[in-house]
């Protein structure tokens, strides 16, 4: 031991959290970036509402005004559609490189090590890199705005020949492949941690069958991280080689097919829905477990279930494109292949359900966003049925009711996931307990929000309202309304959420190792140090318990 | 790296000792990682008439590109040299040898799925497009390619040769063969570079193929043998680095892993050379 000889540099304040090492901190300032970032989509999101909620916008009025030999009327993208298509674009593009990715990123970098009863991540300094990339990928991606074209603006898909346009004038869609290649690499540095950190770092004694499951989950979306990044860079390169070095991946008149670039950017897309999501799945099961005072209901049948998700999520990537004329057999398999995911998640939302029945239930508020969460992705998770199926997939194709599902599993799933997270471990995180009264609050404003929000767009969608368009028929301006609403509420919600956790900073430390009180049955190692954890997190390991293992 | 998981049982005199200082490295490099991109955008001309205003200037673009280069290098250097100082703090050098190790071999899963990205691309064109190819008779492939693939099979062999023989203690001998696999796989490279400029001459180039066949073959076979010839070359620079640290005295006790870890990129490379080797000017 000659760490005590050894000078070591400790820096303080300031400099300690930008030097950090310690993935107690990294995993705060991910989910500090990620509170930030996601006000800022939603704000993107807000000018993509305004934009159809403004009665100008309406169809008839933009008909009536060409027709009369007018301009277009007063709305916030009329003059300017391809402002519009930037905003679409950057929306997603922010809430899923910046929020739901590094949402769970930064929660496992916190909460997993605590778990599995180790000091740190596996590579301390290669953490830091992780979360710091995110920095210059950002600084791409906003900078883009300012740049003459303006910023990306062929939707987060990137779909050629759209993708091409204005090569070598406009570098907005050039910044953004840098921009997803910097996020990606942070991606699979994660990832790799992970990996390692879980299969190599537990404490003694806790063999693979006793991980608890948030860790079991962060391990298999570190996997599908790790195999799926590197082709999403790969898809997005082959744009930027045919934008600026006169390459022909993807122009069919040179041999190259447009359409095989979809089927590349989808291998890794569909899988990076579970990315989204999977870690949420695994922490929700401790949520749960928690306030129903109950152990998991069938612990290994949900470790099983989170790998055949896993491994099930690499093959059904064409569900997302049966309009572009495959043949029909491949059509065939990637409808019941998608549809036989909905087992192993139908698994999982049984467990939930079971280990809640008979229980001593607490309605706390990540309890209340638990069950929210249950409810919402259940119906995102139907709608997903519909989508899989080939022929209502293809009358459905690029409508609202597309826009709908996938916003109720990342808003109404991902999303409360990540807030009823956010509740449970805050206390431990940072010490400080949150009001459960404004917490409540939140969770009611943003629940009715969602559902104002998202379950109108599937009747606009099968109503035939295109998704991308800043205009459409008069029929769907009540239906659109109702969903502005429901943005207004879900924004309001969020914005008290991050107040709430930016005023809880101005109390004093008052929770204790296990604020919440569950520890008796759960015994999860995270409860078992203090709150916040020292630098360290545990002096020795509490002992795993015998006869019940930390199945939780 | 110190030995994270603390034992349980009897406390640890302090805990402190465990816990490796900051680091300033991560940080700085993220600030040649905003420089370079804005460089290359500089260099290819789009940023021209942007707001970016001064940047769109190509020399600027050439200062912030190569500026952030060696920056980076710099940082690179930085993190090196204080993951050595450190090494001291490590308590189990098994359990890290072990990590870094599951690192390594993680990260080559990543680099298959990328080169799995640029197969699927191939095979997919091949199934697709039947005049998918080189164009019948004009010079692509022949014996010099025969002869580059054979010399760098030669190489990953004599790597594992250098492996065993370091592992066996046989310094002297692993040093030599480390040389002459960093030798055989710059001649491989050496050879790619030469081809690339002969097919290019001909007018076979990333954006047309020539006497008119497909252009994006044109653009897969650069893009997948570049990216195989940077993967080459990048393990030429770890094998150079063993090989350096070899002669400053290191690997005499149970660190092994910088030579595990060169030695297993280098297999790595060869693997994906056969199946690009196959790949490319074979299958059509
Ligand atoms: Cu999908």
């Amino acid at each position: 031991m000659t760490a005590a000889t050894l000078p070591i540099k400790r820096y303080t304040g300031v400099m300690d959290w930008l030097t950090t090492v310690d993935h107690k901190k990294i995993g705060l300032m991910y989910i500090w970036l990620v509170l930030v970032m996601a006000i800022v989509g939603g704000a993107l999101a807000g000018a993509i509402r305004v934009q159809l909620a403004t009665p100008g916008a309406v169809w008839e009025a933009v008909q009536a005004a060409s027709l009369a030999g007018q301009g277009a009327p007063a709305s916030l993208f009329s003059e300017n559609r391809e402002l519009y298509n930037q905003m679409v674009t950057m929306h997603a593009s922010v809430m899923i490189f910046f929020v739901l990715i590094p949402g769970f990123v930064g929660f496992a970098n916190y909460i997993v090590p605590l778990l599995i009863g180790a000091r740190d991540m596996a590579f301390p300094k290669m953490n830091a890199f992780g979360f710091w990339l995110l920095v210059p990928s950002a600084v791409l991606m906003f900078a883009s705005f300012f740049v003459q074209g303006g910023a990306a603006s062929s939707g987060w898909t990137a779909y050629p020949p759209l993708s091409l346009q204005g090569a070598g004038q406009n570098p907005g869609q050039d910044m953004w492949v840098l921009g997803v290649h910097l996020a990606g690499m942070s991606s699979i540095l994660a990832a790799i941690n992970f990996i390692v950190t879980i299969a190599n770092m537990r404490a003694p004694g806790m063999g693979w069958d006793k991980i608890p499951l948030f860790a079991w989950a962060t391990f298999f979306t570190s996997i599908i991280q790790l195999l799926a990044t590197p082709v999403l860079a790969a898809a997005v390169t082959m744009v930027l080689l045919d934008r600026n070095f006169g390459t022909s991946f993807t122009k069919a008149s040179s041999g190259g097919d447009p359409v095989l670039y979809q089927h590349v950017f989808w291998t890794y897309s569909h899988p990076a829905v579970y990315i989204m999501i999977l870690p949420g799945f695994g922490a929700i099961s401790h949520i749960i477990a928690a306030f129903s005072g109950k152990r998991v209901f069938g612990y290994l049948g949900m470790v099983l279930a989170v790998g055949c998700i896993t491994f099930l999520g690499f093959l059904v990537w064409a569900h997302h494109m049966f309009s572009v004329g495959m043949p029909t057999y491949l059509q065939a398999w990637f409808m019941y292949a998608s549809l036989a995911i909905a087992v192993p998640t139908g698994i999982k939302v049984f467990s939930w359900l079971a280990t809640m029945w008979g229980g001593n239930i607490r309605f706390t508020v990540p309890m209340l966003f638990a069950i929210g969460f249950i409810s919402m992705f259940v119906f995102g998770g139907i709608g997903g049925l519909v989508l899989a199926m080939v022929p209502s997939d293809i009358q459905l194709h690029d409508t609202y009711f597309v826009v709908g599902h996938f916003h109720l599993a990342m808003v109404g799933g991902s999303v409360m996931l990540l807030m009823a997270m956010c509740y449970y471990w805050w206390p431990k995180m940072t010490g400080r307990t949150l009001d459960a009264r404004t917490g409540t609050w939140v969770f009611w404003l943003m629940l009715v929000g969602v559902i104002l929000a998202f379950m109108p767009m599937h009747l606009t969608g099968i109503l035939g309202m295109a998704r991308r368009v800043p205009v459409y028929y008069g029929d769907f301006k009540i239906l659109n309304h109702v969903s502005t609403l429901g943005y207004a509420l879900t924004f309001v919600s969020s914005l008290i959420f991050v107040a709430q956790l930016a005023l809880s900073y101005r109390r004093k430390p008052d929770a204790g190792a296990d604020p919440w009180g569950v520890n008796g049955v759960q015994q999860t190692f995270e409860w078992a140090t203090s709150s916040p954890p020292p630098v360290y997190n545990f002096e020795t390991v509490p002992p795993i318990p015998v006869a019940d293992p930390a199945r939780h | 790296m110190s030995d994270h998981t603390p034992s349980s049982g009897t406390a640890h005199a302090d805990p402190m000792s465990h816990v490796p200082p900051g680091s300033i490295w991560p940080l700085l490099v993220t600030i040649p990682l905003v420089a370079m991109p804005f460089g290359v955008l500089s260099l290819l001309g789009v940023l021209k008439g942007s707001p970016v205003g001064p940047l769109a200037d190509p020399q600027v673009g050439l200062v912030l590109l190569m500026g952030g280069g060696v920056m980076f290098l710099y940082c690179l250097m930085g993190w090196c040299h204080q993951i050595i100082r450190e090494k001291t703090i490590a308590h189990d050098v098994v359990q890290q040898q072990k990590d870094l190790q599951l690192f390594v071999l993680l990260f080559l899963c990543g680099e298959f799925a990328a080169f799995g990205a640029i197969f699927g691309f191939f095979f997919h064109r091949f199934a697709q497009d039947p005049s998918f190819g080189p164009v019948p008779g004009m010079h692509f492939g022949g014996p010099l390619v025969a002869l580059a693939t054979f010399l760098l099979l030669s190489s990953s062999v004599t790597g594992e040769f250098a492996h065993h023989l370091l592992q066996a203690g046989r310094i002297g001998l692993a040093r030599i063969m480390f040389f002459i696999t960093i030798l055989l796989g710059a001649i491989f490279l050496g050879m790619t570079g030469h081809e690339w400029g002969e097919l290019i001459q001909r007018g076979f180039t990333p954006g047309a193929l020539a006497e008119g066949g497909p252009a994006a073959f044109a653009a897969a076979f650069y893009t997948g043998t570049g990216f195989h010839a940077l993967h080459v070359a990048t393990g030429l620079v770890l094998l150079f680095m063993v090989a350096m640290r070899l002669e400053a005295g290191a690997f005499r006790g149970k660190r092994h892993f910088a030579a595990v870890a060169a030695t297993w990129y280098w297999h790595f490379v060869d693997v994906v050379w056969v199946a690009l080797f196959i790949t490319v000017y074979v299958v059509p």
